[in-house]
């Protein structure tokens, strides 16, 4: 309750600041998203047992944003942004940007670097599907807990600062890059063995070492038709998130995106390479190959189709899929099962469309088939999930 | 080591046929409610003057690549040069596809849709 009394505090303070600057234009708008999950292929509620949403989370949950830009003059610019979902309210953006030139800008506060393609639409008022691609998971997977979420979350707000700019040849090819330094992932586990994102996400916004966590995206855009493009980007991360400096970890990712008039097309690849503290060999499910120390790979992917049917409809079409190489911690109770194995895989098959009832508000209909490498403790390998959302944006 | 259950016990006949079903539901449910109409997010094309419509489509697409088209239409603004601000942030973001060039058309149909609002505002 203290920390969204503080951030609430922190946005009311901000929006009589910025009433009060000399403010060329100042914009407000929010999204509410109300999602509702349903798994019949399993028995009972994924959400009990002893860890609360250990399986996923079926059920109503709530995403809502509130976000304030603010243009102070034609170079200095401000963006705060607030979100609530399943862990309260989060400040997903508060940052200043200083231009120089289209070229080079200046950004510094709390924000998400530069990463993928998908990071820009992360706002549920910005894509079509009630949840979001499962490399970029944070939280509304299957088997969250199993897995710690997909290669990186979305969005993973940061305090840090970031150059970025973009550029334009002529009048068909842009170019446009980041740079950046963060804190970075965290763990502050005795033994950490992967990324505590929950941590990153806590009301102490301070770093658990002192060594920044750096990175950079490149991406080019081709017009290919007067209203059709293509943008091919790269990312990389990379990192030590323990308290030592000790463990290190490294985020690659791939994106290719079509835009042919309505339709889009999108495909991405992540992958995520985290060392792992082994010194306590028991913790985990195989034999630890390298004492001391040893290292797993995550890697995620997924390509979807947005196709306009008429005005208010869109067809929706994702295959995305989640692929882990590597050791992994044993359940303390040995009669549990652990659905990993040494290379283990997620695939999920998503149907869906998108109704608009009126400008700003739609409703979200979707169905997944999901299938496992592994047998969870109920024996189950594929199961089935839909959602049902209405989302508002103002 | 615990025996872990078969694959009977999850999956009685004609259980794997529910994913289809599914599938069939959310197929047909977007069928019908493609074919009944509905306001959208954009504008009605029909109802626009001529030589507005390319400069409407060109917003359309350009504008809609990492949002919904909601929300420059609902923002609220009908000044002039807020939207020239307002389509300058937009342009700079990364891979925007919104070169130099297509900002004036844009403006354009921003300044026909602003008159537009205004207009409405003004009747009611």
């Amino acid at each position: 309750m203290r920390r969204s009394a503080i951030l609430l505090m922190c946005v009311a303070a901000i929006a009589l600041v910025a009433a009060k600057a000399f403010a060329v234009d100042r914009n407000f708008a929010g999204s509410i998203q109300l999602d509702y999950l349903f798994v019949p292929t399993e028995h009972g509620n994924l959400n009990a047992g002893e860890d609360v949403g250990t399986y996923g989370f079926d059920g109503f949950t709530i995403e809502a944003a509130e976000k304030l830009s603010v243009d102070v003059s034609n170079h200095l610019s401000a963006n705060v942004k607030v979100c609530f979902g399943c862990h309260g309210f989060e400040l997903d953006m508060a940052y200043v940007d200083y231009r120089v030139a289209d070229e080079f800008n200046l950004r510094a506060g709390r924000f998400s670097p530069s990463f993928g393609s998908f990071n820009l639409r992360h706002d549920v008022g910005n894509y079509k599907f009630s949840d979001k691609p499962l490399p970029y998971d944070m939280g509304r997977m299957l088997r969250m807990r199993t897995w710690n979420m997909g290669v990186i979350p979305s969005p993973f707000p940061d305090n840090g600062v970031e150059v970025n700019g973009s550029h334009w040849f002529g009048d068909s090819t842009e170019i446009d890059y980041a740079v950046y330094a963060v804190m970075g992932f965290k763990s502050t586990d005795t033994h950490p063995h992967d990324l505590r994102f929950d941590e990153s996400r806590m009301p102490y916004y301070v770093d658990d070492n002192a060594r920044p966590t750096v990175g950079a995206r490149v991406a080019l855009t081709q017009k290919l038709g007067g209203l059709s493009d293509v943008t091919i980007g790269a990312s990389g991360m990379y990192g030590t998130y323990d308290r030592n400096n000790q463990l290190t970890y490294a985020i690659l990712g791939g994106d290719v995106s079509f835009r042919i008039r309505r339709t889009s097309i999108r495909m991405e690849y992540l992958v995520r390479r985290t060392e792992m503290d082994t010194t306590d060999a028991t913790d985990f499910a195989l034999p630890v190959a390298s004492p001391g120390k040893d290292a797993f790979t995550k890697q995620g992917a997924y390509i979807e189709i947005e196709q306009p049917l008429s005005a208010s409809v869109d067809l929706l079409g994702r295959v995305d899929g989640l692929y882990r190489i590597g050791n992994y911690l044993k359940p303390e109770d040995e009669d549990d099962v652990v659905p990993l194995a040494r290379r283990s895989s997620i695939l999920r098959y998503s149907l869906g469309g998108s109704y608009a009832f009126e400008r700003g508000f739609r409703m979200k209909l979707s169905t997944e088939l999901w299938q496992f490498s592994d047998r969870d403790e109920d024996g189950h390998r594929i199961d089935v999930g839909v959602h049902a959302a209405f989302v508002g944006t103002y | 080591m615990t025996e872990r259950p078969s694959e009977r016990t999850w999956r009685p006949s004609g259980a794997k046929l529910v994913p289809w079903v599914f599938v069939a539901l959310v197929v047909s449910t977007i069928l019908v409610v493609a074919c009944s109409g509905g306001r959208g997010e954009g504008v009605d094309v029909a109802a626009l003057p001529e030589d507005v419509r390319p400069e409407y489509q060109l917003f359309s697409v350009r504008c809609s690549k990492c949002h919904s088209l909601a929300r420059p239409l609902q923002s609220g603004i009908t000044d002039d040069a807020y939207w020239a601000i307002y389509v300058e942030r937009m342009r700079r973001q990364p891979s925007s596809g919104i070169a130099p060039s297509d900002v004036p058309p844009i403006l354009a149909f921003l300044h026909y849709f602003s008159q537009e609002q205004l207009a409405r505002r003004g009747g009611s």
